[in-house]
């Protein structure tokens, strides 16, 4: 069952990687902005998965103020990109 | 291994399946709005697979809770703002794919205040055009 769980959280972590190509590849602030939300959505993935694999229910309390901060995030970026200057 | 660790290895999988998707579908789709529809579903999917994956393993009322009090989050949070991100980036004008066929909302938005135009709007516009032309159609 641990191995099983390490191998989930390797994958986990690769996914990340992709996202962080689209976070240097996107053509538009926007296609970042897309990058980043997904990013911090895997650390809520990673935070449950790793919650199972150590027996800790604490780490739920983690999954939940990232899952939060992320939403707050985006909202704030799509303001910016709204209503800001050029950029 | 239990029957409670199958239940939780398979919901593992099936909500790491997803999340992959979404991040295929982030690299290869061609243009934002593309990428935003991969993104945002597949994700919901797989990360609800996977808070329904710990409520299974831990059974403890507090685990439940948590993990579904995420879930109603996501599932609040997500279409919310994915919405506000595709507006933000309509008005810019972000470019579409040249592929794309139809722009359902070209004329609709006020380009100064940001209003959508609502439907029921032009819709008695144009029920009230027609009936003042029929109604000035015999006196003419």
């Amino acid at each position: 069952m641990s191995q099983l769980l390490n191998g989930v959280l390797l994958i986990l972590f690769l996914a990340m990687g992709l996202c962080f190509v689209r976070l240097l590849r996107g053509p538009s602030l926007a296609d970042r902005v897309v990058a980043l939300d997904q990013i911090a959505v895997h650390t809520v993935a990673l935070a449950t998965v790793y919650c199972i694999a150590v027996e800790q229910v604490v780490f739920l309390d983690v999954a939940m103020v990232a899952a939060l901060l992320s939403f707050l995030g985006t909202i704030a970026f799509a303001r910016y990109l709204e209503h800001g200057r050029d950029v | 291994m239990s029957v409670n660790d199958w239940v939780t290895l398979g919901l593992i999988a099936f909500g790491v399946f997803f999340m992959l998707v979404a991040d295929i579908g982030l690299n290869r789709m061609p243009d934002l709005y593309t990428r935003m529809h991969a993104t945002s579903k597949a994700t919901t999917l797989g990360i609800t697979s996977l808070l329904l994956a710990a409520a299974v393993h831990f059974g403890t009322p507090e685990a439940i809770t948590r993990s579904l009090l995420v879930v109603l989050f996501f599932f609040i949070t997500a279409p919310v703002g994915t919405h506000v991100l595709a507006r933000a980036a309509y008005f810019r004008k972000i470019p579409r794919w040249r592929g794309t066929v139809l722009d359902e909302l070209a004329g609709h938005y006020d380009p100064e205040t940001h209003e959508l135009e609502s439907y029921l709007e032009s819709y008695e516009e144009s029920v009230s055009e027609a009936g003042l032309q029929e109604h000035r159609h015999p006196a003419s």
